[in-house]
């Protein structure tokens, strides 16, 4: 699990204002997480399942594309 | 009536900027949380607003087909209820939109006459909305999921805008935990659309964001090449209208005569 990516993520959800300066200048509050270069790559490609693979939190890895089709 | 209680909560498209005061509270004060969520960041989250969380994911794992692994869900969250506990059950995106178990909840609930309600949240329709600024109080709207569309007649209104859902399982009638849509799924969705649409009638390939941070996708392209294009798992597909929809001057020639 990265805490540090974690981290930005849970700030960026929950702090308009710092999202709204990740979308103008990303490595510059990326710069504020102590990211490794992994985890900046995969927040600049907009890697949602590398990312989810990183944080490893849930143990539902993979989720995504079963729980989108409940009907 | 049974002591239990029931409330069914979405967390939106991203979790937690989409989650509402509403849902947070409720997942406060419950005894019990169930959810399935996408993302590791919504399961931290949640793990933050009740420690007594509890994932629905493994009912995948247990069965193969879809209905009987919603029905899994089912019987855990009711057995909860059933020992008079106050339960929630988080979903993603909106509860009720495109979510089998959520809305079997509410029916075997109120057949128990247990006390359950339902919450909206924010839906992938809502952000996409947002995202292309589509008001469908202007010219309506219609909204089909792909399959659906594919498999029945449809008086489709050219004069209002289509949405067309779930784009990535197309043609999966296998209605399996492994999704299975089918290898010409979009091109037999090209192919209904023109009956409707001119070739050259661009339409748009959108995905809502489901990261802070993140870009929604927007990609117009001719209704042509439709099949060409890359399609994910949450890719819904956008058609403006190309007609203008007739004036009803008959009623509204009898209106006049009334006023």
């Amino acid at each position: 699990m990265s805490n540090n990516l974690l981290n930005i993520l849970n700030e960026l959800s929950s702090n308009p204002e710092l999202e709204s300066q990740y979308k103008q200048d990303p490595d510059s509050v990326m710069s504020k997480f102590e990211l490794t270069d992994d985890e900046k790559s995969l927040l600049k490609n907009e890697d949602t399942q590398g990312i989810e693979a990183a944080l490893q939190l849930s143990g539902d890895k993979g989720s995504i594309q079963k729980i989108i089709k409940l009907t | 009536m049974s002591k239990g209680r029931l409330v069914i909560v979405g967390t939106g498209m991203i979790t937690p900027k989409h989650i509402t005061q509403e849902a947070i509270n409720h997942i406060k004060n419950a005894d019990c949380v169930f959810y399935i969520t996408p993302d590791a960041l919504s399961t931290g989250y949640l793990k933050s607003l009740n420690k007594n969380l509890i994932s629905l994911t493994d009912c995948y794992q247990q069965t193969t087909h879809r209905r009987d692994a919603y029905q899994l869900m089912v019987d855990r969250v009711m057995q909860e209820i059933e020992k008079e506990l106050r339960v929630v059950a988080i979903f993603y995106g909106h509860p009720g939109v495109f979510v089998t178990p959520s809305h079997d909840l509410m029916k075997l609930s109120q057949e128990r006459k247990i006390d359950c309600q339902m919450l909206p949240g924010i839906s992938a329709e809502d952000c996409l909305f947002s995202d292309l600024g589509i008001d469908p109080g202007s010219v309506g709207c219609q909204s089909y999921e792909a399959t659906f569309f594919l498999l029945n007649k449809l008086a489709i209104n050219t004069s209002s805008p289509l949405i067309i859902w779930q784009l990535g399982v197309v043609g999966d009638l296998s209605f399996s935990t492994q999704i299975k849509p089918a290898s010409d799924g979009m091109a037999m969705l090209q192919n209904k659309l023109e009956l409707f649409y001119p070739s050259d009638h661009c339409v748009t390939l959108y995905e809502a964001a489901t990261l802070p941070g993140f870009r929604h996708r927007a990609e117009s392209v001719p209704l042509s090449q439709l099949s060409e294009l890359s399609i994910n798992d949450i890719s819904t597909l956008y058609i403006p209208a190309t007609t203008s929809p007739e004036p009803d001057n008959d009623f509204v020639n009898q209106w006049r005569q009334l006023q």
